[in-house]
């Protein structure tokens, strides 16, 4: 077990004991990477934000079941990746949801979206394009560096089921990646046109 | 067929091979355009996934979650019992501080002046007394809370605006975080019982009552609690799954059929962490 996983079974059972300081500490050491997973799951930073919120809330409610023999940080993990799926399934719906009266579609925060995570833009346009499964394995194990044996915990699915999401998401990313550049240098060579 | 294993291309990606190896794949996966533009393809994808930064949460953004979450928790803060210090009023503080000290100045003054009679300087001095300690309170408390958070604050105070920083860093220390130290005595936890599941009895019977008739009609779903089910019945055979929302809770279950297409023990696992609700085997 690894430094930060045995510390965090401790604060767990610090934070069972009733230990105010143990919470605090636990979402001291993984709220944003926590975020960082919603963020680029979802690609909302408002959606991220509900989905961080609730996976704490999901695993600190449960605390008392977790029982060590995964980190905590994968059974947190797994939480994140649920409850993001769970997010993608419930706005999907809403979407198909038609808009109320009045409403004009031109007011959507579509492009604030986009704008929200402000990071390397290309990227992570290219990682909304993945299916979701691909993108879950790429953020865990490519982004967030988890080995591959966590990443498979965290998705609850094998150790080789992983690996082709890796291999052939990475494929697709390079693929969007290409054609995000193409598509940005046709735009600006019709800029400068 | 491809020539090349896809995992050992991917392992050359990562740079996961032992150099030697490396080098002599590299040659050999040279002269093969299929393999050469899947390597290229791999390193590309990494690349860019490494020159990406990690998302880091607002103050003011941290604040409201830490927030939300204590609070859905029932978390009882120092905050939270001592609303007065959920922010701390720089303003209040500079002017009873300035107040303190001229009193204190004045005082001896006042006191020379009119010696033994009940003016307002008494009162004055009563009040600076009784103040002076709530403001040293939530002083401590702020400075307690920012040197807890002075390196996060300090790191993600370069890619925020000032205005938001500010307000969220002392939000921070009065909504969520509890200090450690004696400056907040009133800190006292109140942790929930963890688990507000429904009893797992009713809801294990209510969705082994909405299985399909036909055990085979329901499909192994590749997402889920597949892991968790397979170490519960410890079987690698084919796992049958069923998903339902009940009770707001998201929730699958999983059986094992067996060779007299009979359905097996049911487990019931919650979707969101699998954990499991119940079984009846």
């Amino acid at each position: 077990m690894t430094d930060r996983a045995s510390t965090d079974a401790a604060l767990v059972e610090q934070y069972l004991a009733g230990d105010v300081e143990a919470f605090n500490e636990l979402m001291r050491a993984h709220e944003n990477r926590v975020f960082g997973v919603c963020l680029r799951m979802l690609r909302d930073r408002e959606a991220a934000l509900d989905a961080t919120q609730e996976t704490f809330v999901t695993v600190f409610r449960k605390a008392d079941r977790f029982a060590g023999r995964s980190a905590f940080s994968t059974w947190l993990y797994r939480v994140a990746v649920n409850t993001c799926y769970d997010q993608a399934r419930r706005r999907q719906r809403r979407r198909t949801e038609p808009l109320p009266e009045g409403r004009d579609p031109a007011d959507s925060h579509a492009d604030d979206q986009f704008k929200a995570v402000e990071l390397r833009p290309d990227l992570e346009r290219a990682l909304d394009e993945l299916p979701q499964e691909f993108r879950a394995a790429i953020v865990l194990a490519d982004v967030e560096g988890m080995a591959i044996q966590d990443a498979a915990e965290a998705l609850g699915v094998p150790v080789g089921t992983v690996k082709s999401r890796l291999f052939r998401g990475r494929r697709l990313l390079a693929d969007a990646l290409g054609n995000l550049s193409g598509a940005s240098d046709t735009q600006s060579g019709e800029q400068h046109a | 067929m491809p020539r090349f294993d896809p995992e050992l291309i991917a392992a050359l990606a990562e740079g996961t091979i032992d150099p030697a190896r490396a080098e002599t794949l590299e040659r050999e996966i040279a002269a093969d355009p299929a393999a050469t533009a899947e390597l290229a393809a791999q390193r590309a994808a990494l690349s860019a996934i490494a020159e990406a930064e990690q998302p880091t949460l607002l103050p003011a953004e941290r604040d409201r979650i830490r927030s939300a979450i204590a609070t859905e928790l029932g978390i009882v803060t120092a905050a939270e019992e001592a609303p007065q210090s959920r922010r701390i009023p720089w303003g209040s503080v500079a002017i009873a501080a300035a107040s303190l000290v001229g009193v204190v100045a004045v005082v001896p003054v006042v006191g020379l002046l009119s010696a033994g009679g009940d003016d307002a300087s008494g009162s004055i001095a009563a009040e600076a007394a009784t103040t002076a300690p709530a403001a040293t309170q939530d002083l401590d408390l702020g400075a307690t809370s920012f040197a807890e958070e002075m390196p996060t604050a300090g790191a993600e105070r370069d890619s925020a605006e000032t205005t938001e920083q500010d307000d969220g860093f002392f939000d921070t220390s009065a909504t969520t975080t509890v200090p450690t130290t004696t400056t907040a005595p009133t800190a006292t936890t109140a942790l929930p019982v963890a688990g507000t599941l429904v009893p797992s009895d009713d809801l294990l019977t209510r969705i082994i009552e909405r299985l399909p008739d036909d055990p085979r009609a329901a499909s192994v779903a590749d997402e889920g609690c597949n892991t968790a089910a397979r170490e519960l019945f410890e079987s690698d055979a084919a796992l049958f799954a069923h998903t339902e929302r009940l009770d707001e809770i998201d929730v699958i279950a999983y059986y094992l059929i067996d060779t007299d297409g009979v359905r097996g023990p049911v487990a019931v696992f919650d979707l969101a962490d699998c954990s499991l609700i119940g079984s009846n085997g």
